[in-house]
């Protein structure tokens, strides 16, 4: 992997890591495809998702059964999906990157 | 060159200027030749330090497109000339899936300064077709300090734009520094890509000597595509 380095008044350097950088850079990589990386963006999505559904948790809002359940399905995703092989399910997407999974559809 | 002993008038050819190897970066001792209205004209020199008026002036930048770079590094950017400094411009993620965008100080050594001491917050808005919704993150006690979270690349169209303002404050060789920042980027949000715009401010609360030091911006994986940042240094007088 390599880099880019500025200085004062130079011209941008494009150079190799340093075995440290490139240490760092493969930890990096390691966390982020690791379980606790993944379920780590999973809860940030969760709760997205969510607070775009909390208005229906609201007494002059009638929440539907199949809200319930998909807001249900969402709050469960950290335990339901907390190994690899199901984080693959879980991020499994279409050409265009859309994810496939039924829990994340909206009803 | 031609003197005139009647008239006292020397006349200089406009090569004495123009044949001279060009500067294109003013340090502060440069000086300017003038002729000093308080004194009968008597010619006299000013110092690029004494101009005066404050404004940006560009120290660096990282303008690139040579190939996959996971980080780009600002090394030995600061000094006592400037009083805060300003990072603009845009970059490009090369992979179609999530990443976040972290920030780490260094040192004059080029040394990262990682201690589990950066504090910051961002927050802002995330259009989707259904309409807006809030986001936000942040660090607490990290050792590092995240721009943004869930950034979306793999597409020219999906690009980053960054306006951030450095404060690395001195104080004797004591420094504590913080920065704010806003961004624009395409949020990775369960597939559907959703422009997004964030405000954000960070301290790290560790005292360091940070002088002649710089920073680092890089991503958690992958790495950038293209690279358009500027560095310039804020002069208040």
């Amino acid at each position: 992997m390599k880099k880019y380095v500025a200085t004062l008044n130079s011209e941008t350097q494009y150079v190799d890591f340093t075995a440290q950088d490139q240490a760092e850079y493969d930890a990096r990589q390691v966390e982020a495809n690791s379980v606790s990386g993944r379920l780590e963006r999973v809860r940030r999505m969760r709760d997205e998702l969510l607070k775009e559904t909390d208005f229906y948790a609201l007494q002059d809002v009638t929440m539907s059964n199949e809200m319930k359940t998909y807001r249900q399905n969402l709050r469960n995703l950290p335990q339901d999906f907390n190994t690899s092989e199901k984080l693959d399910e879980l991020f499994a997407a279409d050409e265009n990157g859309n994810l496939t999974h039924s829990v994340w559809s909206k009803p | 060159m031609t003197l005139d002993t009647s008239s006292s008038t020397l006349t200089l050819p406009s090569s004495v200027i123009t044949g001279q190897t060009e500067k294109t970066s003013l340090v502060d001792a440069d000086k300017f030749l003038i002729s000093d209205s308080a004194a009968s004209g008597a010619l006299k020199y000013v110092q690029n330090s004494n101009l005066g008026g404050g404004g940006l002036v560009l120290l660096s930048q990282v303008d690139a497109d040579q190939g996959a770079a996971s980080s780009v590094e600002f090394n030995q950017v600061f000094s006592s000339d400037y009083k805060h400094y300003r990072l603009l411009g845009c970059m490009n993620i090369g992979s179609a899936s999530a990443h976040e965008i972290k920030f780490v100080w260094r040192n004059s050594s080029n040394t990262d300064q990682t201690a589990g001491q950066y504090f910051g917050s961002f927050a802002g808005s995330r259009r989707i077709v259904t309409g807006s919704a809030d986001v936000t993150g942040g660090d607490y006690g990290n050792a590092n300090l995240d721009l943004a979270q869930d950034v979306y690349g793999g597409n020219y169209a999906r690009k980053v734009t960054l306006d951030m303002t450095l404060f690395p404050d001195a104080y004797s060789s004591v420094t504590y520094t913080a920065c704010q920042w806003q961004i624009g980027f395409y949020k990775y949000n369960s597939g559907t890509e959703a422009p997004t715009f964030l405000n954000g401010y960070g301290s790290y609360a560790q005292t360091t000597d940070l002088s002649g030091g710089g920073f680092k911006i890089y991503l958690n994986a992958n790495s950038w595509d293209f690279v358009n940042l500027a560095l310039y240094g804020v002069k208040t007088t």
